[in-house]
């Protein structure tokens, strides 16, 4: 950030915010990737015939992703910001 | 696919058939309609209106244009395909891809609209050309991957939907993929972006309704024949052994590879961030999310079970990518199996019609305008816009009738090799300030050289990951070496672009 420091730039805040919510998007998808690969690994490592609540373990993948799909819903809904998209805004206040 | 093929009567067949011909009839409409749209454009926008739609969609085009365009004969053919013959390290990772939407719009989505409204970006390669300070080498080197990769992707598409359409007629695999070829290129090439859309739409409701009739069938049939989940696992298990249903069978190094393929290298493939391009307002954006989300999820989890489940049919057949084909015509009536097959061939069409618009997007955005003719007019880039189109298609086409195999490797070296090569200039490019183009040249071309020798060359290099693991890995060290070594701090009208508030003084 030293070079909008050198320039004399003001940071765009919609920009900010929209970084700051793709890293949200990064962390989203790691604690996914973690929990999927994770459970994959975990059960067939020690036995692929493992049953879990009743149906075989592979079933699960599909719980997994409907949980995470209601999470992705949930942070686009809660928190991604709205912004106005009009290319430059005098104050670059958020919206 | 004779074999299968035969499993239907000719007057079953006219039933399919006829389903069939309304759902490319209106196709065909829709590219007069956005023909329509496009002429009542003044001509300086024309370029424009033809790429972006003005930047003026709506929710559900944009999240179909983002999930159809994504989801494609590799969803729909060669992924259930690899399920059926790798069981479960396959099926392991095909939860990745339901981030899509998501990953596009919420990660990159929001930094594209914004960006892209301030300098008319139309593609991926005019924002890369101007986050890096206008290097023309940038321009080439964007557009080259495109077209070597995306090309080859293309024609998979034709591949797959005319085997469907082959076995549908009866007709030979050549005439199948002339006319489903012939329909695509229309729409495409007269409608532009705004065709593509509207057509997703369509497409993306085929696919949905196609998905949910092969559940009914695969999924119905599976529990009626087996009584239970539990007894469909022991089933599967005698037919096919206990590595069908291990995630571990081939190593846990080629399903993480998969998985990071088909999330975040989706997140960088330029015919899903055309999304990003086209949403008219963040609510719009945001409702693509959710709606995408949903429709992928669905999409992906039938097609890819059904193909899992399939060996309960079929224990054995010629060519793994038959499996879907070949579960339609065993389980449903032939008007519904119909239906199914248009939401197969929706997920190739959509898909071409996504890669020539964007394929002519960088040859002629990134490589006539910006390299050859600068001041080109825009009568001109109106017709190269055209032209291109119809060529890209043409090509791809011609590639299909060398009848390649095995759909879903050729997806994967596809996607890997644009993700090696422009994952870091993109990510960086928007998230660090200090990267220049000399960090993002090296990125690109070390990216491209690691993968195409761990590929081709050099196997072992790759250290039993794909290749694509050591590509991108290579091509962030590149960037981070170029970038330092070099020195050069992006120029100030870079930075008031990708992080100012105010316009560059000009």
């Amino acid at each position: 950030m030293d070079i909008l420091r050198k320039y004399g730039i003001k940071e765009d805040q919609r920009l900010k915010r929209a970084r700051r919510e793709f890293l949200i998007a990064l962390l989203v998808w790691l604690l996914y990737t973690l929990a999927s690969l994770g459970y994959a690994f975990g059960v067939s490592g020690s036995n692929p015939n493992a049953k879990v609540l009743g149906f075989p373990w592979w079933f699960h993948f599909l719980t997994i992703s409907v949980i995470f799909m209601i999470v992705i819903i949930c942070v686009t809904k809660y928190f991604v910001k709205e912004a106005d998209l009009s290319p430059w805004r005098s104050e670059g206040s958020e919206s | 696919m004779s074999e299968i093929g035969l499993l239907i009567t000719p007057s079953e067949r006219l039933a399919v058939v006829v389903v069939f011909a309304i759902y490319l009839l209106s196709l065909v409409f829709i590219g007069i309609y956005a023909r329509k749209r496009l002429g009542k454009t003044a001509i300086d926008r024309f370029v424009e209106e033809y790429y972006t739609g003005g930047r003026l969609l709506g929710a559900i085009i944009v999240a179909f244009l983002i999930a159809a365009g994504i989801c494609s004969v590799g969803t729909f053919v060669g992924g259930p395909g690899l399920s059926w013959r790798l069981g479960m390290p396959w099926f392991t990772i095909v939860g990745s891809q339901i981030f899509m939407n998501f990953f596009i719009l919420i990660g990159l989505g929001k930094l594209i609209g914004i960006v892209a409204r301030r300098i008319g970006a139309l593609s991926l390669g005019d924002i890369l050309f101007e986050r890096y300070d206008r290097s023309k080498l940038i321009a080439v080197l964007y557009a080259l991957p495109i077209v070597i990769f995306l090309t080859p992707y293309c024609s998979v598409q034709f591949v797959g939907s005319s085997r469907i359409f082959e076995v549908m007629t009866g007709w030979s695999y050549k005439t199948a993929l002339v006319l489903t070829a012939l329909v695509t290129i229309f729409y495409a090439t007269v409608g532009g972006i705004r065709g593509v859309g509207l057509a997703a739409m369509v497409q993306g409701t085929f696919m949905t309704v196609a998905s949910l009739l092969l559940a009914v069938g695969v999924f119905g049939g599976a529990l009626s024949q087996q009584g239970s989940f539990l007894s469909v696992h022991e089933a599967l298990v005698k037919i096919a052994g206990d590595k069908y249903v291990n995630s571990l069978a081939m190593g846990p190094r080629i399903v993480m590879s998969w998985w990071i393929i088909f999330s975040l290298g989706v997140l960088v493939l330029p015919h899903g961030l055309m999304g990003a391009l086209t949403y008219k307002d963040t609510s719009a954006m945001k409702r693509a999310v959710y709606l995408g989300v949903i429709v992928v999820t669905v999409w992906t989890y039938i097609l890819l079970g059904a193909g899992f489940f399939g060996k309960l049919w079929f224990p054995k057949l010629p060519v793994p990518d038959h499996v879907i084909p070949a579960l339609t015509m065993k389980l449903l009536h032939p008007a519904v199996a119909g239906i199914v097959f248009a939401g197969v061939i929706s997920a190739a069409q959509s898909t071409i019609a996504a890669m020539t618009i964007l394929i002519s997007s960088a040859v002629v955005q990134n490589i006539y305008r910006e390299i050859i003719r600068p001041d080109a007019k825009p009568e001109q880039l109106k017709k190269m816009s055209m032209y291109t189109t119809l060529v890209v298609g043409i090509v791809a086409l011609l590639l299909a009738l060398t009848e390649p195999p095995a759909l879903e490797y050729i997806i994967i070296m596809a996607i890997g090799g644009i993700m090696s090569a422009i994952f870091w200039p993109v990510v960086l490019g928007f998230c660090w300030p200090r990267g220049n183009r000399f960090g993002a040249m090296a990125s690109m071309i070390v990216g491209l050289a690691v993968y195409g020798i761990a590929r081709i060359v050099y196997r072992p290099l790759a250290l039993g990951f794909d290749p694509v693991i050591m590509g991108t890995l290579t091509s962030l060290l590149a960037y981070l070496a170029g970038t330092y070594i070099s020195g050069e701090i992006p120029s100030e009208r870079v930075i008031r672009i990708f992080w100012g508030s105010e316009p560059p003084k000009e």
